[in-house]
């Protein structure tokens, strides 16, 4: 253990670089920029003259032959009852709502629909879906990417990786403090930029959300740092290039197919975690096709996929790295 | 005795290039040099014998054990590489704190032996230093600190005096030989020959990946004296004098390549003395103004470039 902080430590402290801290506040900064930008836009839209705070209407739901009412801000509705959620759940959630117009039932042409802001209770889930894309998703992944990805291709070009090497167990330490010290900059950007963020959104349950993204951040830093620090070890010369196209690549575009291939993306399962722990509208957590993407599993069998998936690609990344021949002299001799 | 290093056929391939090849040679504890030219296999064969890298064939044993992945073994062996390699925004106290901590030292005694080593090695003034600050002798310095700070039994050096002042030169031989007073075992790498005569008197010769000879200085150079000697005579009439030097037979090879003063006259000898004797009564008796002598030094390179041609079978 001493020599695992004593790579963690150090590892901390060499990378602590201005230009590294400038990239953990300016990712950290992210979710904040988001929450401040949409903070203004539905203020600006709720104080606009003739706005939904000055003009109070009734909405009815696009997609509603069935009848179902949504309340507008400041308006009636009679459509939130349990019955009316689930109906609206198989129907599919988030149904484009428009303001009711009479001339639209006489059959003269439409004026466009008014845009709203969200009203107190919908912000929950659109701040929990925000927050889990631009912390876990981007924050963090992002962070990592830029620690662990050159972990070891910064050691070999800098030629310091003999110091380490020749000591005993010195490559397994090596990798393990880099995987910890990476995960350690994801979460702390994580955590930084959502809890800065929350402070400034103004929703309900911010605890919920806060503890949702926290725990999900620590999930993707940490199986993030062992993806993107096995394919450092895999092709270190072209290391961030490698990362980038497997985030692009795997996890973003195979991650969001609706197949069973998804499965082995980090993206689904946190995906599938967020639905599951985020405080997200019953009718979109209970929609039959948001059931049928994320299946049947339980949080926890999502948890042991991750585990499973970190450990294994840890695993890989050091055996790789003890059995590759990683040495200055190779090149230098030749 | 348990011999310190044995290699047994060792060949180190990288793809189709041959780093080291089958090198055999079983050392004893005690020091020793390795000298080759630049390029000639030595970071390969340290790198070997630290277990960085695996032979394509044959075994390496150092201190009765496999080196290659041998956490037991690392801790018995103290090693410089050549090049620097060390961060620069750290100092050197921080440095090889860390680097003892990985030694299983605690974070305390890690320091209060860093600071120790830093000291002997005359590093005491800039170890809280940033090592970007360092001159590249203090670099050197502070590198040899790392190497023999958890008191290996074992020192192997790549190069240590590379990059070092005359007097930094001096301390650090004074270390080394100390170290090898001491009981302790070394290995150094170098390419120059007097740096590491000072240090030691057994040698390892390495050229072209291969091990051309082994032995004491004085086994070196009496190889020196069996290497034929090349001189080149320019002199009034090179045609005439090469005609004598074949006449007084002391010559293994004379060559001519005109008959000008300008064109050099090659002469190679097994026997400088004699042939130096022969060739001032030649030139006396002939009345030929000799212009310019040139012999090849003794220079470790014209040592190799001789052994790998007798290794060829050409001399």
């Amino acid at each position: 253990m001493n020599k695992l902080m004593a790579v963690y430590q150090y590892e901390l402290r060499r990378t602590a670089s201005a230009g590294r801290i400038i990239w953990w506040i300016a990712l950290a900064s992210f979710p904040v920029l988001i929450t401040l930008l949409l903070q203004w836009l539905w203020t600006s839209i709720e104080s606009r003259p003739g706005g939904p705070a000055d003009n109070p209407q009734v909405i009815i739901e696009s997609s509603d032959a069935e009848g179902g009412f949504e309340q507008s801000p400041g308006s009636f509705s009679s459509a939130d009852s349990p019955a009316n959620r689930s109906d609206r759940g198989r129907k599919g959630w988030g149904g484009r709502d428009r303001r009711f117009d009479p001339q639209e039932d006489s059959g003269r042409r439409r004026p466009r629909p008014r845009r709203s802001a969200p009203e107190m209770s919908q912000r929950p889930t659109i701040w929990s879906i925000i927050y889990f894309i631009t912390t876990p998703c981007v924050c963090c992944a992002m962070s990592v990417l830029l620690t662990a990805a050159p972990a070891v291709a910064s050691e070999l070009e800098q030629k310091s990786w003999s110091y380490v090497a020749s000591r005993p167990q010195g490559i397994l330490w090596l990798m393990l403090g880099k995987f910890l010290a990476a995960a350690t900059w994801g979460i702390t950007t994580s955590i930084t930029g959502v809890s800065v963020a929350l402070l400034i959104a103004e929703t309900d349950m911010k605890s919920q959300i806060w503890t949702t993204i926290v725990m999900l951040s620590i999930l993707s830093a940490f199986a993030y740092s062992a993806i993107y620090l096995f394919l450092g070890t895999l092709l270190f010369r072209r290391a961030m290039v490698l990362c980038v196209m497997y985030t692009a690549i795997a996890e973003i575009m195979i991650g969001a197919f609706p197949a069973v291939i998804n499965r082995l993306t980090v993206q689904f399962r946190l995906r599938a975690l967020a639905v599951q722990w985020a405080p997200l509208a019953d009718d979109f957590r209970e929609n039959d096709e948001v059931s049928w993407y994320f299946g049947e599993a339980t949080s926890l069998e999502h948890i042991m996929w991750l585990g499973i998936m970190t450990g294994t690609l840890l695993l890989a990344a050091i055996q790789l790295a003890r059995y590759r021949e990683f040495t200055a002299a190779v090149e230098s001799d030749l | 005795m348990q011999p310190m290093i044995k290699l047994e056929n060792v060949t180190k391939l990288y793809n189709t290039v041959l780093g080291v090849n089958d090198v055999s040679v079983e050392l004893p504890p005690g020091g020793y040099g390795l000298l080759g030219p630049n390029g000639a296999g030595k970071s390969t064969l340290l790198n070997l014998l630290i277990g960085q890298l695996s032979p394509t064939r044959g075994t390496v044993t150092v201190l009765g054990v496999n080196p290659r992945n041998n956490g037991s073994l690392l801790g018995r062996i103290g090693f410089c590489p050549a090049f620097e390699g060390m961060y620069a925004r750290v100092s050197g106290l921080e440095w090889l704190t860390y680097l003892l901590r990985l030694q299983d030292y605690s974070k305390q005694k890690a320091r209060i032996r860093a600071e120790e080593c830093l000291t002997q090695v005359g590093m005491q003034h800039a170890m809280h230093k940033q090592i970007a600050s360092y001159s590249r002798g203090m670099r050197q310095r502070t590198k040899l600190a790392q190497a023999i700070a958890h008191e290996p039994e074992l020192l192997i050096l790549d190069e240590p005096l590379s990059g070092l002042d005359p007097i930094g030169r001096a301390s650090v031989n004074k270390l080394l030989q100390d170290w090898i007073g001491n009981g302790r075992s070394l290995l150094i790498a170098s390419h120059v020959l007097h740096e590491i005569e000072a240090l030691t008197k057994s040698f390892l010769l390495i050229s072209g990946g291969r091990l051309l000879a082994s032995g004491t200085a004085d086994d070196v150079h009496q190889m020196l004296l069996q290497v034929p000697m090349e001189l080149q005579i320019r002199c009034s009439d090179p045609r005439r004098l090469a005609a004598r030097i074949l006449q007084d037979g002391q010559a293994e090879l004379v060559k001519l390549t005109g008959n000008t003063s300008d064109d050099p006259l090659t002469v190679s000898t097994r026997n400088a003395a004699d042939f130096s004797h022969s060739l001032m009564k030649s030139v006396l008796e002939e009345e030929i103004s000799v212009n310019r002598l040139d012999t090849s030094d003794e220079s470790l390179q014209s040592l190799f470039n001789s052994l790998m041609r007798i290794h060829r079978g050409e001399l």
